[in-house]
């Protein structure tokens, strides 16, 4: 039985986005916010940093959200959301939730010691970072969070990218936040599940969001939910969330014998690699997935 | 109330009596008691703020200009690489219309690592739109904390108040403490039109395409000019409440009949203010102006006060590297378009950079050199350079 | 400040900075941006022919009534099933179901156990003792059906469902043609015959048994009484009249001969008009046929043919098509239409089969393109191997109605669109609404920026796309 009829009770009809928003034909980012969105309801404060977003949220004087929406500084994310929940609590409005809503290279590069130090003050906050890998927005340069191998305008096919993807989420965990997680968009209720777990945690609380990106990824537009859903089938992006900074929990198992090449072959920015280069990136992640495995064992014991 | 106060916690009790809500701050040298006292004012519950102890000064004003717009009073203070570190944010603030006040310590920036004072941090400001306030003493630094909240709040642009290093930062004096009443009827509660509101869900800050960037940049600087009056305004409406004024942007102090007038701004304004008096003692028709605003940027009184004198003299704690002292630039420039008749020649005098002391001396030193010289022979003219 | 309407299409244009608010914020939403203007292909929401409907020669709505039976609904799922085949329980025991052939799961794991669901479904049915409406509008012609095989019988259950009053003109003493005669009682018990039967008759059909058309009743009379009349007589024994390489003119037929008929004369009075056509060699010793068009019409006005005599003997689902076909060309003959005209409505697949319903109502449920297998997304199944098989009634096992509904959800809804939310849920640019009357969804071209996202994640290909020129 397909899971269509499951989907449609659940996901809610509204929406706190607009059609006309000036993201790049078959964009992760938006679908991701409006899943955000549907999940957290209006009372929502966005803070926005450079990212596509920036743009996608339209230009003055017009804006694509149904929610107030600051911008702010590529590296102020977390800050910026820190103040804005700051003038919410000396006005005593507990209610709204405000979230930091920021790419990978705002989050990962340039945005990390504001998101530390937020999260290490434990801020009432949700951090969202939507990740497509490089920054995508001044034209596909490598950041962090770009995966080992991969092609961009930085790192070029002569030598691509050779360091691994940083390990975001376990440098949340170790702040010992309340809650991370991971989501993709070819998982609507799983992200939306989390989002809404996130919005009834108080303190500091991190979604890490797999956003493919079709230009940067070099692949066809309609690919977008493919490629996030074999992210999540070969294990490279497995589905799981951390509570109180030791619980672990996989949301989505991996599924088996899927082999990561099938997600590798999706984008032409993994067009030069090698076989044996399939075969070092399919040990990484049979790796990283056993860790990730050890880890939820462990946390039931704990 | 009076208590004899550093000039830092004048700082802090300015922030307590406009009552400001949220504070964002790290500490600097020699900011560090401003944060300190506020924290602790904070912790006893004596003023009602959230106070967030960021990790950086970037952080600071990130968290200062979001809890702005969401619509609260804000406040934060910092000092010379703290200040230069905000530098994009500065811009931010005062792009984004935002009614903030910070105060800074005016320290030399490294290398080598000084703590001590000079003006190149906050200058170098001189173009993100804030509003500058150069203080001489810690009652100035109190009042003008609370003056600054109310000018901001009309023109929407931020204010930046201004201290010298240790020399008015850990500087103890007797400070009037005004009563809490009266500030409350001085500085109403903040009502900024353009906050953040869930029921009425708007955008800050988007792309901003150039059919419509330069209306606002526009608009920005009319509110620059607007403030010009704004201030004397506030400046006069403080006094007939507190019964303390400054003069609005500027100080003219026994300038009536003077031939030499001496420009200077923050505590050598006070050292000048010694040296003046001592000179009209010994009969010299010298007079002082003294430079509270930088910005905006007291363009018809500097005029008023310099037309027709015959010799202008420029302290500088401050140097624009290629051109000269800054405030003798900005001075010369705005005496430009005088008649030629009464436009007096300009002295650029380059003094007590990295905290070297400006004392009684060094303003007579420049007051004689002044008088010995019918034009300036150079752009700039060095103090106490050891060569 | 800006007011709070969704879908509100405000373009601000500021002509002055006064007009302008001092900060850089928001006064209006994004809609003034019509990204529809971006695509160069652009999605098209519509359901496609499931290809076990285009396999199924009796035409029924395979897919419609699986999905019914997978919501638990069997009785829905019968009633629908009813609508273009009287003879479930018949079938789902003797048709040799190509439909199963067809379905796209086989190339997946198994395909549907389409047969036995709809033996299942039929015999559900003849047990709750379902009956099925008939039109409200009595319609005042009269129509003559001579033969009570299963294409005579198809054709007068529709014709009666249609209002028409009809006369089942049968030789021998039993209703059921071939039914009664072809198969083993094992395989096809009489009970059963007689239950499907019994419904159709029950619609008000005036039987006449053992009256020989020609003998008994001459078709002068028939022709008096009757605005149409139906030839039904089945595969009649015969004799090769005269053979000649690839063709072949033939005679024999009983029917024929006691009517008065001559091969290839074309009789007074207007009963058939019999021609020659292009046969197989192989297939000329049996096969002396009455030609018509496509639709069961005969050159003679007001009389047409159906079922065996009119083909190659083949199996019960065509002679229900068949039957179908000739009832819907009696309909339009006598309501003065041209079926040719409705054809392409009616229609499913590239082939001879279709639907009543598509004739009755006038619309057509899919577009007539059969969905294949590459059109499907089939990330979003799982291999499922059947629950239901034609075992489990070979063992008399009692069917379990969570089987039937198991196996009814292994459908995949080839081309129809089962509401998903794929498409809506998926689109970055919210142009995919779900329609307020629960209709499925909206495409609004004026924000579709055309990713065909919802092309790829639509699961059955009923999102599928076209080129648009700038």
């Amino acid at each position: 039985m397909d899971r269509g009829q499951a989907l449609k009770t659940t996901i809610p009809e509204e929406d706190y986005m607009t059609s006309g928003h000036i993201a790049c034909p078959g964009c992760a980012a938006p679908i991701a916010m409006r899943y955000c969105l549907k999940a957290l309801g209006e009372k929502t404060i966005m803070v926005v940093p450079a990212c596509c977003w920036t743009i996608i949220a339209g230009p003055f004087p017009y804006s694509s959200l149904k929610v107030p929406l600051l911008h702010t500084a590529f590296e102020t994310t977390a800050a910026a959301a820190s103040g804005v929940r700051a003038t919410l609590d000396i006005k005593g409005d507990a209610e709204t939730t405000v979230v930091g809503w920021a790419g990978d290279g705002g989050t990962f590069d340039i945005g990390i010691q504001a998101l530390s130090g937020a999260v290490e003050r434990n801020e009432n906050i949700i951090y969202i970072c939507y990740d497509n890998e490089a920054y995508m927005n001044t034209g596909i340069q490598r950041s962090s969070a770009t995966p080992w191998g991969a092609w961009t305008t930085t790192t070029p096919a002569e030598r691509p990218e050779d360091k691994p993807k940083k390990d975001i989420i376990e440098i949340l965990v170790a702040h010992q936040i309340p809650y991370t997680a991971t989501a993709t968009v070819a998982y609507p209720h799983d992200l939306m599940a989390k989002v809404k777990k996130a919005k009834g945690i108080k303190g500091s609380r991190f979604i890490h969001i797999l956003s493919p990106c079709p230009p940067g990824w070099r692949m066809s537009d309609e690919l977008t939910i493919k490629a996030s859903r074999l992210a999540v089938q070969t294990g490279i992006f497995p589905l799981y969330e951390v509570e109180k900074g030791r619980k672990y929990t996989i949301t989505v198992p991996r599924k088996q014998g899927v082999p990561v090449a099938e997600y590798l072959k999706l984008q032409r920015r993994f067009a030069h690699l090698k076989p044996e280069d399939y075969d070092i990136i399919q040990k990484n992640v049979d790796r990283a997935y056993e860790r990730l495995l050890r880890k939820t064992k462990q946390s039931e014991i704990l | 109330m009076k208590k004899i106060l550093m000039g830092n916690h004048a700082v802090s009790y300015g922030a307590l009596l406009s009552r400001v809500e949220v504070i964002a701050a790290y500490p600097i040298t020699p900011q560090t008691q401003v944060v300190e006292k506020l924290s602790e004012m904070c912790a006893q519950g004596k003023l009602k703020a959230r106070y967030i102890n960021v990790e950086s000064e970037h952080s600071a004003m990130a968290a200062c200009i979001a809890a702005e717009q969401a619509g609260a009073r804000a406040f934060t203070a910092t000092s010379s690489h703290g200040l230069t570190l905000m530098h994009e944010l500065l811009h931010w603030a005062a792009g984004a219309r935002l009614p903030i006040v910070m105060a800074n310590i005016n320290r030399s920036m490294a290398p080598g690592w000084s703590i001590w004072t000079d003006q190149n941090d906050s200058l170098s400001q001189r173009d993100t739109g804030w509003l500058q306030i150069y203080c001489e003493s810690s009652q100035e630094v109190l009042d003008s904390i609370i003056q600054a909240y109310k000018i901001a709040e009309q023109v929407l642009l931020p204010v930046m108040v201004l201290l010298d290093a240790f020399f008015l930062s850990h500087t103890y004096e007797p400070v009037d403490i005004p009563d809490q009443g009266l500030v409350d009827q001085f500085l109403p509660k903040l009502d900024y039109a353009y906050k953040i509101d869930i029921k009425d869900p708007c955008s800050f800050g988007s792309l901003l395409p150039p059919e419509y960037y330069l209306e606002l940049r526009y608009k920005m600087q009319k509110a620059m000019e607007e403030a010009h009056d704004v201030i004397i305004q506030v400046d006069k409406e403080y006094q007939q409440m507190f019964g303390r004024s400054y003069g609005g942007l500027v100080e003219e102090y026994r300038t009536e009949d003077a031939e030499l007038v001496l420009v200077a701004s923050s505590t050598a304004a006070s050292t000048s203010r010694m040296v003046v008096d001592q000179l009209r003692d010994e009969g010299m028709k010298v007079g002082m102006l003294k430079m509270r605003f930088f910005r905006p940027f007291p363009t018809q009184e500097v005029i008023n006060a310099l037309k027709g004198v015959k010799k202008v003299a420029v302290i500088d704690r401050n140097i624009s590297y290629g051109q000269g002292g800054i405030f003798c630039e900005e001075i010369r420039s705005v005496l430009y378009n005088i008649d030629q008749h009464e436009r007096p020649p300009v002295f650029g005098y380059i003094a007590g950079l990295g905290g070297r002391d400006i004392t009684p001396t060094t303003i007579r030193e420049i007051l004689s050199h002044t008088l010995k010289e019918d034009k300036p022979k150079e752009n700039i003219i060095w103090i106490g350079v050891k060569r | 400040m800006k007011e709070k309407d969704e879908d509100e299409i405000k373009v601000v244009v500021y002509h002055s900075e006064q007009e302008m608010p001092p900060v850089p914020m928001s006064v209006a939403n994004t809609l003034y941006n019509k990204t529809g203007t971006w695509k160069y292909v652009q999605p098209i929401y519509q359901n496609k022919t499931p290809p076990c409907n285009a396999g199924c020669p009796a035409g029924e709505d395979i897919e419609g009534w699986l999905s019914l039976a997978g919501k638990g609904d069997f009785s829905e799922a019968l009633q629908l099933l009813l609508s273009e085949n009287p003879f479930p329980a018949i079938c789902g025991r003797i048709c040799y179901h190509p439909c199963e052939k067809a379905c796209n799961r086989g190339k997946f794991d198994q395909p549907l156990s389409i047969n036995s669901a709809e033996r299942f479904l039929g015999d559900y049915g003849i047990k709750q003792e379902a009956t099925t409406s008939i039109s409200t509008e009595r319609k005042k012609e009269r129509v003559a059906i001579i033969g009570s095989g299963p294409a005579g019988l198809a054709s007068a259950y529709h014709l009666a469902n249609m209002g028409y009053y009809v006369a089942l003109f049968e030789a021998s003493d039993r209703l059921g043609g071939s039914l009664i005669k072809k198969y083993s009682r094992e395989r096809l018990p009489a009970e059963v015959v007689e239950a499907e039967t019994e419904r159709i008759i029950k619609k008000g059909i005036e039987v006449r048994v053992g009256t020989k058309v020609g003998k008994d009743v001459s078709l002068e009379s028939l022709q008096r009484e009757y605005q149409a009349i139906l030839l039904a007589t089945g595969d009649q024994k015969s004799k090769i009249l005269k053979a000649a390489k690839g063709k072949a003119i033939l005679s024999g037929l009983e029917f024929l001969e006691d009517t008065g008929v001559k091969w290839g004369v074309k009789l007074e009075g207007g009963i058939a008009i019999i021609g020659e056509r292009d046969i197989p060699e192989k297939e000329i010793k049996s096969t002396p046929r009455i030609m018509t068009d496509s639709m069961g019409a005969t050159h003679e006005k007001g009389v047409f043919a159906c079922g065996d005599i009119t083909f190659i003997p083949r199996a019960i689902n065509h002679e229900v098509g068949s039957g179908k076909r000739a009832a819907m060309a009696i309909d339009s003959y006598l309501r003065g239409e041209d079926i040719e005209k409705k054809l392409e409505l009616v229609k499913v697949g590239e082939g001879e089969l279709v639907s009543m319903r598509s004739y009755i109502t006038g619309t057509a449920k899919w577009v007539n393109k059969v969905v294949s297998f590459d059109e499907l997304n089939l990330d979003y199944f799982e291999e499922k191997s059947r629950f239901l098989t034609p075992e489990m009634f070979a063992k008399g096992a009692i069917i379990k109605d969570e089987i039937a509904i198991q196996e009814a959800e292994r459908c995949f809804h080839c081309g129809v669109c089962t509401q998903c939310d794929n498409c809506y849920i998926y689109c970055p640019d919210l142009a995919i609404r779900r329609r307020k009357d629960s209709q499925g969804y909206s495409i609004n071209y004026d924000y579709c920026k055309g990713c065909l996202i919802c092309v790829h994640e639509c699961p059955r290909n009923a999102m599928s796309y076209e080129g648009v020129v700038k």
